[in-house]
């Protein structure tokens, strides 16, 4: 339970933070005078309550790590505590395709996708190959033929 | 009336929006019958597809979609015990008790059936019910609307799983993204930071992307190919009628419990299926045999379901309130189309209305031959590599969120709201209330702020008109119910022994 609990804890005061980030900058925000509201009164409730929700949160998530013998530590139901390599592998590759796109085309960077998340996901090379062939001109003639969607064509 | 039928008649029966219902529903079956794809999902990955569609082949597209996917996702719950969607979770232990007795086709053509009537039956409540409603909402005024929202999002928090304070936060969340951009009051830019690409806000197709369909991926991304216990299955309808007479108090009720709920804003037709599974098992003279193989609860909560999907389009549509994932995701494909759901879409535009309720007719019969279809074919979608479906998904998440705009500004979007409902799904927040929050945060802002500036900044004036005392008076009650009940369960932890 205990790595739930800290990522409850770390969850839950990230949520605190991002509050009062919020209330912070909607502090900042014009008003106009003789207005009984403003711009930022809706932020500033969003910001409190992010606040003290995260808070409680963290508090909860406290109480319960101290509860707990430290010999108590497993991995909980919920889910796993920390990104599967696989997530970790998926997020890397959109980053990388975001970056490739506009440089390389959709065809040359979504091929290159196609066919490495084909592998991560245990599939063998020949067959990533020709599914990512196929699925990146597939995905690219529906889109910029049938729904004129101009996808960046790079170099060529 | 019968004018705005005729014309209904014509935005639905011609060929480009019977074509779309036909691909949307094989969309949806496929998807909704592949173990961990998600009806919603399936809705999300559609919505840059409608995006380039008329209104109503649009939302018909939604429609039937989401109608064929939930009941399509009883498939994996009756072959592999890996219920489709949170309410097939309900009955899915008797859906697969029947096929471990070598009945599957019988498990599955029992939901297919009792999707079909519940769906017409949710229908028929959608029908009397919304036309009487709109015309009441029409006297509503920004007062009305603030509490009906906020009840609504409320009750969302209340249902979500994980605690309030972690449906807290998923709704806060929501609601935080929703005001990024202009400020609906005066127009000037919040939480942009100079980035040009964030004054027009969060677009919600990249957030539903990445929320639902990236989220999805990255959390049962590798998951190997699943083994089904019964390789054949028969005939789906054989036995079905008898069935269905036999239980057939079962089936009414559980169609009429299912539509309330789903009508009733913020709590969509999850919690219908296992209210009516549990309620068939009370009133059962063989309670003993629910979980086991038993065909009464699946026959209670299977019509619950589709007539909680039907009903649960009346607060989506009379007053633009969504009931659930699924319905915001549709609320949002409404505004985007110009057609802005509330009471004035059915008294301006009766004919879009009642459109809308034909899709639904045609939906829930198409359930039929595509069910029984699916049902044959079942074994063979399970041999489809998740590797590969994956591959295509990320893919068509990519180009999906990159269409709206024409930017790599909603991939990256897409992705980073994708990674962090991956994080808080693993920590059981709920994605629901995020979606309800983006999608109704510039109603709740607009109506509290005009109730603010009428009111004069007075919040007794938000008790001035009876209906919105009533509603919140009814909101309160619900948070004095939380508060009461998260002191009580902390007295508990306190004092075990007591």
């Amino acid at each position: 339970m205990r790595i739930g609990h800290v990522a409850d804890l770390v969850i839950g005061l990230a949520f605190a933070g991002l509050g009062t980030a919020i209330f912070i900058v909607a502090s900042g925000f014009r008003t106009i005078p003789g207005m009984a509201v403003s711009s930022s009164l809706f932020p500033k409730i969003t910001g409190t309550g992010m606040i003290l929700f995260g808070l409680v949160m963290a508090l909860a998530a406290a109480r319960n790590m101290r509860r707990l013998p430290a010999s108590q530590i497993v991995r909980d139901a919920g889910g796993p505590a920390l990104p599967t390599l696989y997530a970790m592998a998926v997020i890397g590759a959109l980053l990388a395709l975001i970056f490739a796109m506009p440089l390389t085309g959709f065809l040359a960077s979504g091929f290159v996708f196609s066919a490495v998340l084909v592998r991560l996901g245990g599939g063998r090379w020949p067959g990533a190959v020709v599914f990512a062939l196929l699925a990146t001109v597939a995905v690219y003639l529906v889109f910029t033929h049938g729904l004129r969607v101009p996808l960046p064509r790079g170099p060529f | 009336m019968m004018d705005a039928l005729a014309l209904a008649a014509g935005l639905v029966f011609n060929a480009e929006t019977l074509t779309v219902i036909v691909l949307a529903s094989a969309f949806g079956l496929f998807v909704g019958a592949m173990p961990g794809l998600t009806a919603t999902m399936a809705a999300a990955l559609l919505v840059p597809i409608t995006f380039y569609m008329d209104p109503v082949p649009a939302i018909a597209a939604i429609i039937s979609c989401t109608a064929m996917a939930i009941t399509a996702g009883d498939i994996p719950g009756a072959l592999l015990r890996i219920p489709g969607t949170p309410a097939s979770a309900a009955y899915v232990e008797d859906a697969y008790g029947l096929t471990r007795k070598g009945r599957a086709g019988f498990a599955i053509g029992i939901s297919i059936c009792a999707a079909a009537f519940g769906g017409l039956f949710g229908f028929a409540t959608l029908l009397v019910a919304a036309p009487f409603l709109a015309r009441f909402a029409l006297n509503f005024s920004s007062f009305e609307y603030f509490w009906l929202s906020v009840l609504g999002l409320s009750c969302a928090v209340v249902v979500s799983h994980g605690g309030v304070a972690k449906g807290m936060l998923s709704l806060l969340l929501g609601l935080f993204i929703a005001q990024i951009g202009l400020d609906p009051l005066m127009g000037q830019p919040r939480f942009t930071f100079g980035i040009a690409e964030l004054s027009g806000g969060i677009s919600f197709i990249p957030a539903m992307i990445g929320m639902f369909a990236l989220a999805e991926i990255l959390r049962n991304g590798r998951e190997g190919r699943p083994s089904v216990p019964q390789v054949e299955v028969a005939n789906p309808f054989a036995g079905v009628g008898a069935a269905l007479s036999r239980y057939r108090i079962n089936l009414f009720r559980g169609a009429a419990v299912g539509s309330v709920i789903g009508a009733l804003p913020g709590i969509g037709g999850d919690l219908g299926a296992w209210i009516t599974y549990s309620l068939a098992k009370r009133t059962s003279k063989e309670p003993e045999k629910f979980g086991t193989g038993h065909p009464e609860g699946l026959v209670e909560a299977g019509a619950s379901n589709n007539a909680a999907l039907s009903s649960s389009w009346i607060p989506a549509m009379v007053f633009g309130i969504p009931g659930d994932a699924v319905t915001a995701i549709a609320v949002g494909v409404l505004f985007m189309k110009g057609l802005e759901p509330g009471p004035q879409l059915l008294t301006s535009n009766p004919q879009n209305f009642y459109a809308v309720l034909l899709v639904f007719v045609l939906a829930n019969l198409l359930l039929i031959p595509f069910g029984y279809l699916a049902a044959r074919v079942a074994r063979n979608l399970f041999k489809v590599p998740r590797s590969y479906l994956n591959a295509a998904i990320l893919l068509f998440c990519v180009v999906g969120s990159y269409s709206i705009n024409n930017t790599l500004f909603g991939v990256g979007i897409m992705l980073g709201l994708g990674v962090i409902a991956y994080i808080l799904q693993s920590r059981d927040f709920a994605i629901a209330p995020i979606i309800l929050g983006i999608v109704l945060g510039p109603l709740v802002e607009q109506s509290f702020t005009t109730s603010m500036t009428i009111a004069r900044g007075d919040l007794w004036g938000f008790f001035d008109r009876p209906i919105a005392a009533v509603l919140g008076g009814v909101t309160i009650l619900i948070w004095l119910g939380i508060a009461a009940g998260a002191v009580f369960s902390a007295r508990r932890r306190a004092n075990p022994q007591t």
